[in-house]
């Protein structure tokens, strides 16, 4: 009987609350992208929503082109937000959504201005990637559909995520690791740019779809160069790779290798850095380590692979072409004088005094640290055919 | 009442009682010097036992005098193994009830009961309700004794005891407790056995009576007994120190104390190679959570916490969502009712409408409704994983509990979502340890913790390593010898 009565007054406790936070999936208009633009000193803010109404029904159109892009103005994000919601008609919903990008001049404004509603707004994850839109309104990045992802905003985000691990110059960073990272003392940040090849107005409509050859996509680009939050350059290819390597986010690149009048192609496995900090007389020292396996993948031209020496040559010369990738990157931060490595915070963990002494000037300092690169790239020769399909085909007319 | 000493006036008596009912038959044989009745009811008993073995044995009744009565000349010369005499009219009654022919002499205060009873039940079939793959097929009946055989010739020793309880002031059912006397504690079978006769009911039709008239001030949906019509498995419980109560008419044995994880085993689990069994096992409990709250974590992820799912997973429910009219609660009890509507119909009708009422539980009720934008696709995935696991269990006990259980969370998620969803789990575990059974609690052997039983859990060991009986059910635990042991390694 008490058991009873304990049940009945807990069924009544629960439905007093009158569904606290109750929401409907229909009530609300899911966003799977967000675009940052600004213009004078007015933000527009730019949501990318699945239109799930249009996609249900008798014909069996996919939910591809089922997407539609609000923007509105505000002086701030979240103004501009409210702003959508007079356009939409639904409740504005970004508790999940894959992408945000932010336009060259929101993140050379300053990029904690435009990222502070996210971080503040309990209902949304934080686990979305960030990019920066490189010549090219971050808006229309989002508008450009492909017919191999079925959102814009997730073609982007496939896309970063799978080219992470296969291209040295990719490195996806999501809002979380930004935050880690503009919230520290000691590392700035460096966030991929996305690029639009094509024209923008044509790569918004539904011929893009179904043309072969797209009229225009989006390009991950290399990567912007922060100080602080804000965007002080861009890097080059070389340099891209040079960042990702020295923060050892790379385990698989390609390097190029000239060699005699061709050349040799190889690919990297179980790629890592080290990196070690030390103060040698009161001067900041820097060792870089990198190792890793390589395997020949492209050969071209009169290049005997059975002979070690070549091999040890060629080894040589990767490592030469990594410590000279990692130099660049270097000379990058160096004259922009922003610590995108972390350098930093690594001097700060390991000598918290020191580091406090040089907090303030660190960033200008930083041609005054001595870097010592090492590279222990090991070339394996377990390869199918030792020598170039050309050499081979000539020994043959010599028979 | 004493039975009276006149042949005609017992009769009669009988007669009164039961309102000169048309199946008693009486008849008289008189001899030269004596008079020798018999009665009995031919809807019970067998024409032919009574033919073969009375009506032979009085007629070549011996007639030197050897016994100092004629009474006690008459019962030993009847040819009947099962012979008992009567001296009440109510004794008399039950006896006739059960199919025994009663033999009255004139100036005797007792009356011959001889067997005879019409066998009148189905046989030995398989079992129906709890159907297994591999391991012995044969089932209870309705037939009391056959029951007690079957359990009896499974345990040929001695200490298998069996109890018996007259329950019912009508039916007067005969309700057996068996159990082994060295590997039970005695005080359960006491604790039983009085609970037993304690019980004043005109009438026991089914074990279920029992079982209700046996459970004490914890109520719970949740079943404390095992019910079984598989003598395999009760052998297995009695071996391991349960206790079986056996009703008279029904082929459902009951065995008790049972805890939560009797119903996630099958007896089939000994029989079969212990890591596959263990497979199924886990299989089986997976099925228990999401039978117990798959729709009302849905019902939480769709209306609070849709940040929990994954974006793409978000969309595409969203798309299947769209156009549905009603709020996602009522359009998963709406499921769920229907469910069980559908299952109610198909438990009672008749097995050639089973084919009509598929087509109409398929076609019209998931197919249409989702055409007709009644139900989104995904509730009819949610409630058909739902019903669909909730089967895999062969007590149907449990699965009115997961059942009754899984309405609590649906209410709990809808008006709270994941918060309502966790605060009725600590209530539905909080119940489900408050529960206990004849001392035994009810999450043996998880709460309390019993690392020994483990091995006969969620997983189960080869019977190789099986070496004790569950030493929270008896304090005699070892079941096999060492020398099996050096044997095997």
């Amino acid at each position: 009987m008490q058991m009873k009565k304990i049940i009945v007054s807990f069924l009544i406790l629960i439905s007093l609350t009158g569904c606290w936070n109750y929401k409907e999936l229909n009530d609300y208009s899911i966003v799977t992208g967000i675009a940052i633009d600004k213009k004078d000193d007015e933000y527009e803010v730019s949501v990318l929503i699945s239109n799930a109404a249009k996609s249900s029904g008798d014909n069996n159109d996919n939910s591809q082109s089922q997407i539609v892009v609000y923007s509105a103005k505000g002086d701030s994000i979240f103004e501009a937000f409210k702003n959508i919601g007079l356009i939409s008609p639904k409740e504005i919903y970004i508790g999940s959504f894959s992408i945000l990008v932010v336009s060259e001049d929101v993140a050379r404004s300053g990029l904690e201005n435009a990222v502070d509603l996210f971080v503040r707004y309990t209902n949304s994850r934080n686990n979305f990637y960030v990019a920066v839109a490189r010549d090219a309104k971050a808006k229309d990045t989002l508008k450009i559909v492909t017919p191999l992802a079925s959102f814009p905003s997730q073609n982007i985000a496939d896309n970063l995520k799978s080219t992470t691990d296969l291209q040295g110059t990719i490195a996806k960073l999501s809002f979380n690791d930004l935050l880690s990272i503009l919230l520290r003392s000691g590392v700035e940040p460096t966030i991929n740019s996305l690029t639009i090849v094509g024209d923008p107005d044509e790569g918004e409509k539904k011929e893009n779809l179904e043309s072969s050859e797209p009229d225009a996509y989006v390009k991950l680009g290399n990567l912007a160069i922060f100080k602080e939050d804000k965007l002080v350059d861009w890097s080059t290819h070389d340099e891209s790779l040079g960042i990702n390597i020295i923060n050892n986010k790379i385990s698989e690149m390609y390097l190029t290798l000239n060699y005699d009048d061709g050349y040799v192609v190889v690919d990297t496995n179980s790629f890592s850095t080290d990196i070690k900090v030390e103060l040698k007389d009161n001067k900041p020292v820097v060792n870089i380590n990198t190792k890793g396996e390589a395997r020949i993948i492209e050969v071209r031209g009169n290049i005997n692979l059975e002979d070690s020496k070549v091999i040890e040559d060629l080894q040589k010369k990767s490592n030469k072409k990594i410590k000279s990738h990692i130099n660049k990157a270097i000379q990058l931060a160096i004259q922009n004088k922003t610590d995108i490595f972390g350098f930093g915070l690594r001097f700060y963990q390991n000598y918290p005094k020191y580091y406090k002494s040089v907090k303030d000037s660190w960033n200008e300092d930083l041609d005054k640290v001595d870097f010592n690169i090492k590279s222990n790239l090991i070339l394996k020769t377990k390869v199918t055919s030792k020598n170039s399909l050309e050499e081979i085909h000539n020994e043959k007319k010599d028979y | 009442m004493k039975i009276d000493n006149n042949i005609d006036t017992i009769f009669d008596t009988i007669n009164k009682m039961n309102g000169k009912s048309s199946d008693i038959v009486t008849r008289v044989i008189e001899k030269k010097n004596y008079r020798i009745g018999y009665i009995f009811l031919e809807s019970v008993s067998s024409d032919d036992k009574i033919s073969d073995f009375l009506n032979k044995s009085i007629i070549n009744l011996d007639k030197k005098k050897l016994f100092d009565s004629f009474y006690n000349q008459v019962e030993n010369s009847i040819y009947s193994s099962n012979l008992k005499t009567c001296e009440t009219y109510d004794e008399m009654f039950y006896y006739l009830s059960s199919g025994f022919t009663i033999i009255v002499v004139d100036n005797s205060k007792k009356a011959i009961v001889i067997e005879t009873r019409e066998s009148l039940d189905r046989g030995v079939v398989e079992s129906t309700s709890e159907t297994i793959i591999r391991g012995p097929k044969d089932s209870f009946t309705e037939n009391h004794n056959k029951n007690l055989g079957l359990i009896r010739k499974r345990i040929k020793d001695p200490n298998l005891w069996y109890e018996d309880v007259k329950v019912g002031t009508r039916t007067k059912t005969k309700v057996t407790v068996a159990y082994i006397k060295d590997i039970v504690p005695n005080y359960k079978v006491k604790i039983i056995l009085d609970d037993l006769k304690k019980i004043d009911i005109d009438a026991i039709i089914d074990s279920g009576y029992i079982r209700d008239l046996l459970e004490k001030k914890q109520k719970s949906v949740f079943p404390k007994v095992i019910s079984t019509e598989r003598p395999d498995q009760v052998c297995t419980s009695l071996l391991n120190g349960k206790i079986a109560i056996i009703v008279e008419n029904t082929p459902f044995v009951l065995i008790l104390p049972a805890v939560l994880t009797d119903f996630i085993h099958s007896p089939e689990d000994y029989y079969q190679k212990p890591l596959n069994m263990s497979f199924s096992r886990i299989v089986r409990v997976i099925c228990f959570f999401l039978a117990l709250i798959t729709p009302a974590l849905y019902i939480a992820l769709m209306t609070f916490n849709q940040e929990i799912i994954p974006d793409q997973l978000l969309i595409s429910v969203a798309v299947q969502r769209d156009g549905v009219p009603f709020p996602t609660a009522i359009e998963v009890l709406l499921f769920v009712l229907t469910f069980e509507v559908l299952r109610e119909a198909d438990i009672h009708s008749p097995s050639f409408s089973g084919s009509a009422m598929n087509v109409v539980g398929a076609l019209i009720l998931g197919d249409a409704a989702v055409a007709a934008g009644i139900v989104s696709p995904i509730v009819i995935i949610v409630v058909a994983a739902t019903s669909i696991s909730e089967l895999v269990f062969y007590d149907v006990d449990i699965i009115d509990a997961i059942r009754e259980w899984r309405i609590l969370f649906i209410l709990a998620a809808t008006f709270m979502g994941i918060i309502g969803f966790v605060l009725m789990l600590i209530v539905f575990i909080a119940k489900l340890s408050s529960l206990e059974c004849l001392g035994t609690p009810y999450l043996t052997p998880f709460s309390p913790l019993n690392i020994k039983s483990l091995k006969d859990s969620v997983i189960k060991v080869s019977t190789k390593n099986m070496k004790y009986r569950p030493n929270y059910l008896t304090k005699n635990t070892r079941r096999m010898g060492d020398a099996n042991e050096e044997n095997n390694s």
